[in-house]
Order: C-alpha cells, then structure tokens, then sequence
C-alpha cells in the first residue's frame, strides 16, 4: 500500500518559549485522490498547519510527511509534487501574469504548456495586464494557475475561491474534481460550507490548536442545522413553527421570520405548505459555526 | 539559480538606473569645478588651513585637497563614493530578503523546489552585480571626467579606488543583508545597524587622527582599513582590505546559518 499523501504525528508548533502551542500534537492523514477540509476560527491553527508542512516554519514537537518525505528534511524534494495558495496571496504587482507565470513556472518547470494554456483560457486571465492592476478576483485567478499550471500531486490551498465570482468559483471546483480523478491529493482551508460540500471527502475541525474533530462530509451534512428565511403573505404561524423539533425561530415582523431547523426538514414544509407563502431564502450554511455549536455544547 | 537572479534585477532595474544617473551626476558636479578649484588652490589653501585637523580628518584621509590625487579622495573616494554606494547597498542588503518576506512573496518562492540557500545565494549575488553595475560606471565616470580635466591620476589607480569603494559598500550592504536574515525583529534593525557601522566609523576613524584614544576602537569598523588617496599614489597595503573582505564572509556565513532553518514571517 503507497504511503499516505499527507501525514502528520504529533506535530506541534510554539513560537516562543512561554507562549502556548498554535499547534498541538497533530496527527493527521491525508490519502491520494482526498480532499480534506481544514476548518476553525481564526488563530486556530490552519495557518500554522499549512506553512508547517510547507516548511516556512519548522516543527518544535513531531514530525510530518508529504508523500512518504519529511517536510523538514526533505523540504525541497517535496515541493516538486506541491501547488499551494496562500490565503490573502501576494504576488508581484509590477509584473505581468504572463511574466509572473513564466517566473513560477522557470523555479518548477511545468510538465504541459498546453496545460496552462488551457488554464489561462478557461479562468479567463488576461495575462498581459500587470498585476497591480488587476481585481482582487483576478489575482486570485492568476494564484490558482501557479498552483495548478505543474499538475502537483498534492495541492495545499488557503480560502483558494476568496474574491472569486461564482462562475470562476464553479470552475475552480471542477479543476479540483479534475486533479483529485488524477489521484491528487488536495488540503483545503476554507470558511464556506457550500464550497466544503462541493470539493471535500473529509473535514477536520482546528480549535484552539488542536484537531477537534474530523468526519466525513455527509456526516456534517447530516448534522448542520439549516436556516431559511420566510416571508408569508398573511401573518407568520411563528407558534406552529416553534413546536417542530429541533427549531428556534426569530420573528422580525409579524410576516417575515427566520427558522433556524437540524435534521429533517420535511415538518417544516408540511406547516409552509398549508399556508400562502411570499418569500423563502436558505441562508449559507457556515460550518464553523456547526462546529463550534456542537463541541460547545458536547463541552458543558 | 539564474531566473531568481534574473527577476530580482529585473524588479530593480529602474531604480538602478536612476542610481546610475545620480551617481554620475555627483561626481560630475565633483570634477567639473576640478579647474576653477586647481586655479585658485593657494586662496583655498589658506581657508582651510584655518580649518581644525578633526574637521580637515573628516573631509579626507590626507589632509590635503588640491593636488590631483587629494582632490579625488577627498570628493569622490574617501566619502562620496563609498558613502553613495554603501546606501544603495545597505536599503538593497536590507530588501533583497526583506522585502520578499515583508510582502509574502517569499512563500511563493519557497513554495517551489528552491533551497533556501540558493534563494539567499542568488539574492546576494543580485544585489552584488547591482552594486558592481552601479559602481563600475560611477568609477569609469571618474576616470573620464579625470581625463576631461586634467586630473593627473592613472586610470589604473582610479579603478583600484573604486573598486575599493565597491567593496567598502558591499561590506555595509553585507551587514545589512545579514540581520535582515536574522528574522522578524532583527529586520527593523537593520538598516540603523548598518548605518550605525558606516557612519560611525567614518566618523570614529576620521576623528582617531587627532584623538589617541579613539584609535584602538576605530580598528572595529572597515573604515579604518579604507585609505583611498594611498590606493590613488599605489602605497596602499592591500593587506588591510583583507578586514573587509573578511567582514563580508563573515556577514554571508551569517546570513547562510540564520536564513537556513529558522521561520518565515508571515506577510
């Protein structure tokens, strides 16, 4: 059996002698053709995990692997076989994309030109703009394609959809579909639930520098609580609503109200279907949130 | 090796250039007033002798500011050059690496099948041909305008002398570049630090002619080994140079073990 794509044991991180661990004792593995989320408030730890394995910062407890190398020792080898976004990315603004791309692409040779050719064209990049003149959105576009542009077999990636519009977002998940079917192995940072459904197999949950928790994505799917909001032509029937199991709902106005609802949500459509319904929005789902409520609550 | 090189000028190619045409234009303000200066050197004579030698120290390594070889040193060589040179080359030792880290777009590099001593080696030697591009022409300047007016001064000795300025530059720039791999909170320190051994040693030195006791601390700074107008006349002990060279070894061995393993700063 190959060895995992990404593994951790014990690894920990302490910036300063009387300062606590950022990271403490991570044990992690990550296999080929995975993609794990990376989830937890800030100053959690996914920073310090990332910039870990990717050696800017060296390990003061445990060690690492990134396919079957160690991140310290074998740092350099590693990242022949790495992509990887930083989140709030810098890139060279006096440069072009095209001068950038050539630049990232003479220190890690990429094995298809055609490849990034087909990159720049579907993420639409105007290449020949410099790039302190481009959009926040478009930056963020050119750091997908220096990750991406060498076919890496494990890509590791900080908020990589930040600033992207929904169409770009959209591509960047089928790119992600595309490398994990080449068995590629990708670690992702993100706050968003619906772009975690969309990309992970597997999440793991940072807290306070320690991995809380890990599960499957339908696992947390299963387990989040969904929020609509709710407008109704007549009076909102806020009472008959509050007696669903497991719902808390917020009245605004005595026609517009929020339901906040974990688990089966056939009970609520039952009451919404019995009476003259305006307007139903769901709001996104934000999985940080699904976790710190749950370890909260499983804390007290 | 050759494209992080190549792009580190690129970046600064600009910048350079206007270097070039500051540079150029010091030291031709410096020598187009050579003959004005020459003619009427006995007026200027007795204005100076009035000057105290601590002050005098501090204008030249001679004392002297007339002859060919007095005025090369004392307007270009002995403090202009060397002094130019070393800011171009202290904000570059200061940047090269800092400025990558400082904006992040360190990770990007690092993030590539790049050693860290590979990215530090070609961000010396950048910095090194920036301040060679820089110097070179400055010096060749020199010896043109020298030509122009009649400065009687072998072209050879006016390439030793800026070159020897080249060096003295590079040994600031070196320490500069050295705390700045030291991390975070050496970087902030960096550029006062350099500083602080550039101009305090100029000083220190200049001053240790006429103050016995400032003698022995002056022989901590390369200032004291830098004697421009004896490189113009060809009686400089090359020797002392080795002090120099050293400092920068010493500063590139530095650099190498602090930059090698410790952490990057987040941007």
């Amino acid at each position: 059996m190959s060895a995992p794509a990404i593994s951790a044991s014990g690894l920990g991180k302490q910036y300063a002698d009387n300062a606590p661990f950022a990271l403490h004792k991570l044990n992690l593995t990550i296999n080929e053709g995975e993609i794990y989320g990376f989830l937890g408030p800030n100053g959690a730890g996914k920073t310090t995990t990332i910039r870990l394995l990717l050696n800017f910062i060296q390990p003061t407890t445990g060690t690492a692997k990134i396919l079957g190398r160690d991140i310290v020792k074998d740092s350099v080898d590693i990242k022949t076989s790495v992509g990887y976004i930083a989140g709030d990315i810098s890139l060279y603004p006096k440069m072009t994309g095209q001068q950038f791309l050539t630049y990232m692409a003479q220190l890690q040779p990429i094995k298809k030109p055609a490849y990034l050719r087909d990159l720049i064209k579907r993420f639409n990049v105007n290449t020949k703009v410099k790039i302190r003149d481009l959009s926040s959105g478009n930056r963020q576009k050119i750091a997908i394609l220096q990750a991406f542009m060498h076919q890496p077999k494990v890509l590791i990636l900080d908020e990589p959809t930040s600033g992207l519009d929904p169409l770009m977002q959209e591509q960047f998940y089928q790119l992600v579909k595309e490398q994990k079917k080449h068995g590629a192995c990708i670690f992702v940072s993100s706050h968003n639930l619906a772009e975690v459904q969309k990309m992970c197999d597997r999440v793991g949950f940072i807290r306070d520098g320690r991995l809380i928790s890990e599960q499957s994505i339908n696992e947390v799917a299963d387990t989040a609580a969904a929020t609509f909001d709710i407008t109704f032509v007549d009076k909102a029937p806020a009472a008959e609503l509050r007696k669903i199991k497991g719902a808390k709902v917020t009245t605004h106005t005595p026609s517009h109200l929020t339901v906040y609802l974990r688990g089966d949500l056939s009970p609520l459509f039952k009451i919404l279907a019995s009476h003259r319904v305006a307007s139903i929005s769901q709001r996104e789902i934000n999985l940080e949130e699904e976790f710190l409520r749950f370890y909260r609550g499983s804390r007290r | 090796m050759r494209p992080l090189i190549k792009w580190t000028l690129w970046e600064r190619r600009w910048s350079t250039l206007w270097w070039i045409i500051g540079v150029v234009a010091f030291i031709s303000i410096n020598m187009v007033f050579y003959p004005t200066i020459r003619d009427q050197a006995s007026e200027f004579e007795k204005t100076f002798s009035q000057l105290s030698e601590g002050t005098k120290a501090l204008l030249s390594d001679t004392g002297e500011f007339f002859s060919p070889v007095g005025y090369l040193s004392s307007q270009i060589f002995y403090l202009m050059m060397p002094m130019l040179l070393g800011i171009l080359a202290i904000g570059a030792g200061a940047s090269l690496i800092g400025k990558e880290e400082r904006e992040g777009t360190i990770e990007l590099i690092l993030s590539r099948p790049v050693p860290r001593g590979r990215l530090l080696a070609s961000k010396a030697i950048a910095g090194v041909l920036i301040l060679l591009t820089v110097g070179i022409i400055g010096t060749m300047a020199t010896a043109i305008w020298g030509a122009l007016v009649d400065i009687d001064v072998g072209f050879g000795y006016i390439v030793l002398a800026g070159l020897a300025s080249v060096l003295m530059a590079l040994c600031f720039g070196a320490i500069a570049f050295a705390i700045t791999t030291l991390g975070r909170g050496a970087r902030a320190a960096s550029i006062g630090g350099a500083v602080f051994i550039a101009l305090g040693g100029y000083i220190l030195v200049s001053l240790a002619g006429s103050v016995d006791w400032l003698k022995w601390p002056a022989k901590a700074f390369p200032f004291d080994y830098y004697h421009p107008a004896e490189i113009l006349t060809g009686t400089y002990n090359w020797a002392n140079m080795l002090f120099i060279v050293g400092v920068v070894v010493v500063c590139t061995i530095i650099s190498w073990l602090a930059f090698r393993r410790r952490d990057i700063s987040a941007s």
